[in-house]
């Protein structure tokens, strides 16, 4: 019956194309707008998830990365010393001014971390080395700052609150919530570059690594006893804590939920009308196949395979777009996280809606009585 | 001769409001293989709704419908299309042809419907398009076929899944006379030859010519005039 939904879809060709044009716009949509909103999320917690850290010490109340209220560093010498952990490192984050070429000057969040220690810094570099930033006025940026800084050429000299400052790395993939591009340098220099004095020897968080990373939770409850000033989160909690913040707390999420789910109701709703005008213009054909001695479920069949036959090109050409896409938003800042569980996700929803779409074909063509063929026309 | 169809006071009645209109009344009937039977009637005497009741389309209000000695119509309702596919042809007024398929994938349809091969599917509506005399039109699509060679689509698709009662609804209503003798000749050949039953309404004077029995059906209520000599 897939056969006879495939002739029926595609005979009306005008408004078989309409109904395309329709589906691939909302699925192109709905897959844009999760995929800006994971991008952004996956930005938000980019360092977190790849700091390769188990536990975060942070100051109470923190809620996302990017804004963290400093508390003293020497926690992190005293924690240095435990036998369980790896290792502690202090982390600063502040933010500064970058001066450009032209001498206007980009907001920059400033990652201070140790740069014998593998954590805090850059994760994946497009050259140079995470260890490059020790030993003096020395920074890596991400490359995908370029957009906003100008070129980045290694060795090229920058200002970054007024200091002179080297660069000597550039990293790959690293990007805030808030679009301003990271500056990574040694923990050191980074408070030396803090403006205000009082916020010196303070660190944002103390990352730590476990000897046994599934004692997490055991470690984390300990030291929740005795740093009582401070918040102690896993890392899989504080990338919970900073999608929360930024999805729920400031609305953002619930405008990308939104705008995801109007794409989906505008497809579901190209689809289901299609497929009604369809079936009602059809309604004699289906009357016939009902007194040949089509089953119910032969009917169905032949309206779902319609609804599949719309979502699955209708996705089919939307995907690509989407893809094709990626690269020139990408230039101008905009994160799309589009992944093969993504694409399988929002295919399915666009199928069960669609399906869903087709309920009320399914249902007037349930209730036609057969009999009407007998009735002269 | 055991009757293939048989109908036993065969009543369908209507509800109008507060009203109760019977649409068919009392009809018992029966047709063996290789008979011809003809309903006549007035417009609005119940020949359609005995067809759909004869066809388990519609279920009667009360009576019995038999085929091959078997009764169907306490079938439940999930029951009654697999009886309509495998032992009904329908032939409709209206032909009823899916206009978005050529003649030859009309035909596939019934053959589609009982599941049969691609190869199978192929041969058997080749077959029966070149006996109704539609070879040179079996990859037209009814928008291009006159109204004869529709009828004759709507035939060969009747007959497509090799069904014992073949029931025709008007089949010659829409058609002019030379096309409407030639439907019924087919009619008589298929009965005939291949030991078909064949119930046919029409108001056609000329298909008395080719029946076994005629019945008249006025206000729902059934009396034989044949059998024909």
């Amino acid at each position: 019956m897939i056969w006879l939904a495939t002739r029926l879809a595609f005979h009306n060709r005008a408004r078989f194309i309409v109904t395309l044009l329709g589906v691939v716009f909302s699925a192109y949509l709905t897959l844009t707008e999760t995929a800006l909103y994971i991008g952004m999320m996956e930005n938000a917690t980019s360092i977190i998830r790849h700091a390769g850290a188990d536990l975060w010490v942070a100051s109470k109340g923190v809620q996302n990365f990017d804004f963290a209220k400093p508390f003293p560093d020497d926690r992190a010498k005293t924690l240095q010393s435990r036998a369980e952990f790896l290792w502690a490192k202090p982390i600063s984050l502040s933010w500064g001014f970058l001066k450009l070429r032209d001498g206007a000057q980009e907001l920059v969040e400033i990652i201070g971390y140790d740069p014998r220690a593998p954590v805090g810094g850059p994760w994946e570099m497009a050259s140079g080395a995470p260890a490059d930033v020790a030993g003096g006025d020395r920074m890596i940026v991400d490359e995908s700052a370029a957009q906003r800084l100008g070129e980045l050429r290694l060795g090229s000299s920058w200002e970054v609150n007024d200091r002179p400052i080297k660069l000597v790395g550039l990293s790959r993939g690293a990007r805030t919530f808030t679009t301003a591009p990271i500056v990574f340098t040694s923990y050191d220099l980074a408070q030396e570059m803090t403006p205000n004095i009082s916020r010196r020897a303070t660190a944002a968080y103390i990352a730590i690594k476990l000897r046994n990373p599934k004692d997490a939770e055991r470690v984390a409850k300990a030291l929740r006893g005795e740093l009582k000033e401070n918040e102690i989160l896993t890392t899989a909690a504080f990338v919970d804590r900073t999608v929360l913040y930024w999805t729920v707390q400031t609305g953002m999420g619930a405008a990308f939920c939104l705008t995801a789910i109007l794409g989906l109701i505008v497809g579901a709703g190209t689809i289901g009308q299609t497929i009604y005008a369809n079936t009602m213009e059809h309604l004699g054909e289906f009357a016939t196949l009902k007194a040949m001695g089509a089953s119910a479920r032969d009917l169905d069949t032949i309206i779902l395979a319609q609804a599949g036959i719309d979502a699955g090109l209708g996705f089919g050409f939307a995907a690509p777009l989407a893809l094709l896409s990626k690269a020139p938003l990408e230039t101008m800042g905009v994160t799309l996280a589009i992944g093969p569980l993504l694409l399988a996700g929002l295919f399915c929803v666009t199928l069960v809606s669609a399906l869903v779409a087709a309920y009320v074909s399914i249902r007037r063509v349930q209730k036609l009585d057969p009999a009407t063929v007998f009735r002269s026309q | 001769m055991k009757p293939l169809l048989e109908a036993r006071a065969l009543t369908k009645h209507y509800e109008q409001g507060t009203m109760t209109v019977a649409a068919v009344e009392g009809v018992s009937f029966t047709v063996s293989g290789g008979e011809i039977a003809l309903i006549i009637g007035p417009s609005g005497s119940g020949k359609s709704t005995l067809l759909s009741m004869l066809g388990c389309i519609l279920r009667p209000t009360s009576g019995a419908i038999l085929l091959a000695g078997h009764e169907v119509s306490n079938l439940p309702d999930r029951d009654l299309p697999r009886i309509r596919r495998r032992c009904f042809g329908f032939v409709f007024q209206s032909f009823h042809l899916f206009p978005f398929l050529t003649a030859r994938e009309n035909v596939e349809t019934a053959l589609r419907l009982r599941k049969i091969s691609a190869d199978a599917r192929r041969r058997r509506s080749a077959d029966l398009l070149e006996a109704c005399g539609l070879e040179d039109r079996m990859d037209f699509y009814p928008a291009s076929l006159s109204g004869g060679e529709k009828q004759r689509v709507a035939i060969a698709r009747a007959l497509a899944g090799d069904p014992f009662i073949l029931l025709a609804d008007e089949p010659t209503a829409s058609l002019d006379s030379a096309n409407g003798e030639l439907i019924f000749e087919m009619l008589r050949r298929f009965a005939k030859k291949d030991g078909k039953a064949v119930v046919m309404a029409s108001h056609d004077p000329s298909a008395r010519g080719y029946a076994d029995r005629i019945h008249a059906i006025v206000d729902g209520r059934m009396t034989e005039i044949g059998p024909i000599n």
